[in-house]
C-alpha cells in the first residue's frame, strides 16, 4: 500500500501550507481559516472544507481528493484546489523517493 | 538635558527624543508630558520605534496605562506591516525568480529581510526592490504580467521617472497593502553624485532561502545617509534619522566595518554625504560609533560656511514640530532651501527648471477641479 | 456647562471629552461651534483639559484667507490636516467625522468592528453597519426605548476577553432618518441638521444621560442582527449562518486586516459564542419589538454568567 506520502505516480502532492499555524472556526456553512503568510481569511464551503480537512491530515494526490467526492464534481474539485494553491492555503510538495 | 538644547528648544521634540537615547528614563515623564510626546512621535512616525526600544529594555511595564494602549495599537500595526512585506516580497519571489535576476531589496524590506532590531516598530509605506538596469524592463513586464499595476500618476510624471529617475513608477497587486517600487540604481541618473550600481550588485549578499539580496552593510549605510542627505529636502525625517541610527548599532560588529565604509564612501564618491549622516546621527540622537576617522574624511567635510549653514538649518528641518503648530515660517524657508538644495543635487538647471514650470501648471489645474471626497465614513 | 465657558475652553487649553473607548481634546476658533456641541455633548462631564489625551484634534480656520469669501473650516489632529476643508457652514459634521477617522486609525489595541451596539440586561446586541441597513436608525430607535447606547459606529470588542467596550459619541442620521427619529422619539435630542453635504442632510442624535453615564462599562455580545431596511417589509428575523456572518463582519471591520490572528481568533470567539440574525424591517417599532422578544428569549438560554468570561479556542 503506498503511503500517502508517495501519492500516485510521483506527482507533486497538496498539502496545507504551515499546519501548525493553522487558525480556524468550523460552522455550519463553511470553515473560515486564516492564512498566516497574507494574513487573510477565507470561508470555505463545505467541499472545499472537505478538501482542506483531508489535506490538514496529510498530504494526498489530487486523485486521493477526487475519490472523496462524486465523479460528476470533479471540475469543480480540481477548481477548488486551484484556486485554495492561488490563495496560498495549500501548497505542493514532492513525494518522497 | 545634554547636547539637546543645541538641536531644539522644543519641549515635545526633546521628550520624544529623550525617549529614542535613553529608554530607561522612562519613568521621569508625567501625564503631560506623555501626552506631547506621543503626539509629535505618532506624527514622525517613531512612536511604534519608542515602543520597541522601551519593550527591548524592559521599561515598558512603566508606561501608565493610558498610555500604555497607545504603544500596544502601534505595535500591532507595525507587526501588520512587517507582515505584508514578508508576503509581498514572497509574492515577488514567485514572479521576479523564473527570470533568473539579482533582486536587491532596499531600505524597510531589507530591514526586514535581515530581522534587524531597527526594523521593529519600523512603520512601512512600500516595498523598494533593486535589479540591474539591463533587466529591469524585464522584470516590470512579468510584474504587469502577473497582475500588479501602477497607480495612476500625471503622464508627465511617468515619462521623468522612466526617463530621469531611478525607478519605475510604484506599481501595486490588487488587494495587495504594498506598492512595489522597482529601481535601477539608488540615486536618480541625473545626481552629481553617481553611485556605481555594478559594485553595489556585486558586493550584494544574498539573504538565504528568500531568493532576495541585500546590499553589503556598508553600502546600506551609504544610501540611508544618500537618502537623507542628497536626495531629499530633510524636511521630516526623524524616522530616516533613526534608521540610520539602528543600522549602525546593527553593523558595528561587522569586521572592519569603519574603514570599510570610508573606502566604499571614496569608491562611490559620496563622501559628503556620509559625513553630513555621521554628524547628525551623532548630533541629534547621540549615536556613539562613528569614528573620528570619519569625521577625517578627506574632500568630505564642508567648508565652515556650508557646515555652520547645514547645522543650523538641518536640525530644524529634519525634527518634527508641534504637537500643535504647523512648522514656523522660518522652518518652511529653511526646507524650501533644502529642497531646492536636494533637487540641485538630483537634476541638472535646464531639467530643474522645465520640471519646476510643469508642476506649478500642473498645481493650477488642480485648483480648478473638484474637491476630493474624503475616503471615510461620510458623517 | 455653559456656552460662554465651553468656548473659552475651545478657544484656550481646549475641551475634554470621555467617550468610553477613547478621550478627546477639542479645540476650535470657529464661532457657532460651542453651541452646537452643548447641545450634543449635554450630558457629558467636562474634562480638565491638561493629562494624557487620546486624541487632540481641532476645527479652525485655514491659515491664510477664506474667512470672508466662501468661508472654509478644517479639520487639524497633531499638526497635520488629513482631510480637505469643508465650506464652514458644515463645521460640526466635518468635527464628528474627524473625529470617528481618528478613532478609527489609531485604536489598534481593539478590533473595530463597523457596527451599532446596544444593551440591555448586562448582554449586547452588535447591529453590523452594511450599506442600506439603516443601522444608525434602528440603533437610535432601540437607544429611544430603553436599551443602553453604547455605539453607533464602532463595535470595539476587546482582544483579551470578547466584551464590547462602549463608544459613546453623537449618531450622525442622514436623509429621512433624521424625521424618521424626530417622530419616533419626539424627546430625542437632535442637533441641527446640515443640508449640503456630499452625504445628504445629516443630523447628529446627543447620546442620553444613562448612556453616557455607562460609557467605561463593557458588555458581553449575545447576538449579531444584521439589519437591512425594506421599504414596506414585513418584519423578519432569520437565522444568518454563521461563517457567512463571520465573513460580512469581517469585510465591515476598520481594522481586521491589521490584527491578523488576533482579530481571526476574537471575531471566531464572538460568531461562536453569539446567535447570528438578518432582520428585515420597514416599520421601526416593530423591528424593536422583534429584537426585544429575542434578547430576552437568547439571556433565557444564555450562560448563567453575564457572557464575560472567555471560551477556549
Amino acid at each position: 500500500m503506498t503511503s500517502p506520502a508517495t501519492g500516485h505516480r510521483g506527482f507533486p502532492l497538496l498539502c496545507v501550507l504551515a499546519p501548525e499555524d493553522c487558525r480556524r472556526f468550523a460552522f455550519e456553512d463553511g470553515t473560515v481559516v486564516f492564512n498566516p503568510a497574507s494574513w487573510q481569511s477565507h470561508l470555505l464551503n463545505p467541499s472545499a472544507t472537505r478538501i482542506f480537512n483531508a489535506l490538514f491530515s496529510g498530504p494526498c494526490s489530487r486523485d486521493d481528493l477526487a475519490r472523496l467526492f462524486d465523479e460528476h464534481d470533479a471540475a469543480e474539485i480540481a477548481g477548488t484546489v486551484d484556486e485554495m494553491e492561488s490563495l496560498g492555503l495549500v501548497g505542493r510538495i514532492e513525494p518522497s523517493a | 538635558m545634554y547636547a539637546l538644547a543645541s538641536v531644539t528648544r522644543n519641549p515635545a521634540v526633546r521628550l520624544v527624543l529623550a525617549l529614542l537615547r535613553e529608554p530607561e528614563r522612562v519613568a521621569e515623564l508625567d501625564l503631560a508630558d506623555w501626552d506631547a510626546a506621543v503626539r509629535v512621535a505618532r506624527a514622525a512616525r517613531v512612536l511604534a520605534v519608542i515602543g520597541a526600544r522601551l519593550r527591548r529594555h524592559g521599561v515598558i511595564d512603566r508606561v501608565p496605562e493610558p498610555v500604555r494602549i497607545h504603544f500596544d495599537a502601534e505595535e500591532n500595526l507595525a507587526r501588520f506591516q512587517r507582515q505584508m512585506v514578508l508576503f509581498e516580497l514572497h509574492e515577488l519571489s514567485h514572479v521576479l525568480g523564473p527570470l533568473a535576476v539579482r533582486v536587491v531589496a532596499l531600505k524597510g524590506a531589507a530591514y526586514v529581510l535581515q530581522r534587524l532590531p531597527a526594523a521593529e516598530g519600523r512603520l512601512l509605506s512600500d516595498v523598494d526592490i533593486m535589479v540591474p538596469r539591463a533587466d529591469i524592463e524585464r522584470a516590470e513586464t512579468s510584474l504587469r504580467s502577473a497582475g500588479w499595476v501602477p497607480d495612476e500618476i500625471h503622464p508627465y510624471d511617468e515619462g521623468y521617472y522612466r526617463k530621469w529617475a531611478h525607478e519605475v513608477p510604484p506599481l501595486k497587486a490588487p488587494g495587495h497593502a504594498f506598492e512595489v517600487d522597482l529601481h535601477h540604481t539608488i540615486l536618480p541618473l541625473t545626481s552629481r553624485l553617481r553611485p556605481d550600481p555594478g559594485a553595489l550588485f556585486e558586493q550584494a549578499q544574498l539573504m538565504a532561502g528568500t531568493g532576495f539580496w541585500v546590499l553589503r552593510p556598508e553600502d546600506q549605510v551609504l544610501h540611508a545617509c544618500l537618502h537623507l542627505f542628497h536626495d531629499s529636502d530633510c524636511s521630516e525625517k526623524l524616522r530616516e534619522l533613526v534608521d540610520l541610527e539602528g543600522l549602525l548599532d546593527a553593523f558595528n560588529a561587522v569586521p572592519d566595518f569603519w574603514p570599510t565604509l570610508v573606502e566604499r564612501a571614496a569608491s562611490h564618491g559620496v563622501e559628503r554625504p556620509l559625513w553630513y549622516g555621521m554628524r547628525y546621527v551623532s548630533k541629534i540622537l547621540g549615536a556613539a560609533g562613528p569614528t573620528p576617522e570619519i569625521f577625517r574624511m578627506r574632500g568630505a567635510r564642508p567648508n565652515t560656511v556650508v557646515r555652520s549653514l547645514m547645522d543650523w538649518f538641518v536640525p530644524d528641518a529634519l525634527l518634527p514640530h508641534g504637537p500643535d503648530a504647523l512648522p514656523a515660517l522660518r522652518t518652511r524657508m529653511r526646507r524650501r532651501v533644502l529642497l531646492l538644495r536636494s533637487h540641485w543635487l538630483r537634476m541638472p538647471p535646464w531639467l530643474l527648471a522645465w520640471h519646476s514650470a510643469n508642476k506649478s501648471a500642473r498645481r493650477l489645474s488642480e485648483l480648478w477641479e473638484e474637491r476630493r471626497t474624503p475616503s471615510a465614513e461620510g458623517p | 456647562m455653559p456656552v460662554s465657558a465651553l468656548q473659552q475652553s475651545l478657544r484656550g487649553a481646549g475641551l475634554g471629552l470621555d467617550f468610553g473607548l477613547v478621550r478627546a481634546r477639542l479645540r476650535s476658533d470657529v464661532p457657532g461651534l460651542a453651541q452646537k456641541l452643548q447641545l450634543l455633548y449635554a450630558h457629558f462631564p467636562v474634562e480638565p483639559a491638561d493629562g494624557f489625551f487620546d486624541i487632540t484634534a481641532s476645527l479652525q480656520w485655514p491659515a491664510g484667507t477664506r474667512r470672508f469669501v466662501r468661508p472654509q473650516v478644517e479639520f487639524a489632529v497633531d499638526g497635520q490636516l488629513p482631510f480637505d476643508p469643508f465650506p464652514s457652514d458644515t463645521d460640526l459634521p466635518l468635527l464628528e467625522w474627524g473625529l470617528n477617522w481618528c478613532i478609527s486609525g489609531r485604536c489598534h489595541h481593539v478590533l473595530l468592528l463597523h457596527a451599532g451596539v446596544v444593551e440591555r440586561a448586562g448582554r449586547a446586541i452588535l447591529l453590523p453597519a452594511l450599506p442600506g441597513s439603516g443601522k444608525s436608525t434602528l440603533t437610535a430607535a432601540l437607544a429611544n426605548r430603553g436599551w443602553r447606547f453604547l455605539a453607533d459606529e464602532f463595535g470595539a470588542l476587546r482582544l483579551e476577553d470578547g466584551v464590547l467596550l462602549p463608544v459613546v459619541r453623537p449618531s450622525g442620521l442622514k436623509n429621512e432618518s433624521i424625521d424618521v427619529i424626530r417622530r419616533f422619539a419626539p424627546t430625542a435630542v437632535l442637533g441641527p441638521s446640515f443640508p449640503k453635504t456630499h452625504k445628504g442632510t445629516v443630523a447628529h442624535l446627543a447620546p442620553d444621560a444613562p448612556s453616557v453615564s455607562a460609557r467605561r462599562q463593557p458588555a458581553g455580545p449575545l447576538a449579531v442582527v444584521f439589519p437591512k431596511f425594506t421599504p414596506g417589509a414585513e418584519v423578519q428575523l432569520s437565522e444568518m449562518p454563521r461563517g457567512k456572518a463571520f465573513a460580512k463582519l469581517a469585510a465591515n471591520s476598520f481594522n481586521y486586516d491589521v490584527l491578523g490572528a488576533k482579530s481571526f481568533d476574537a471575531l471566531g470567539r464572538l460568531i461562536s459564542t453569539t446567535e447570528s440574525y438578518r432582520l428585515s424591517y420597514s416599520n421601526l417599532d416593530d423591528a424593536v419589538a422583534v429584537l426585544a422578544k429575542l434578547h430576552t428569549n437568547l439571556l433565557a438560554h444564555a450562560d448563567s454568567d453575564n457572557g464575560l468570561h472567555t471560551h477556549a479556542l
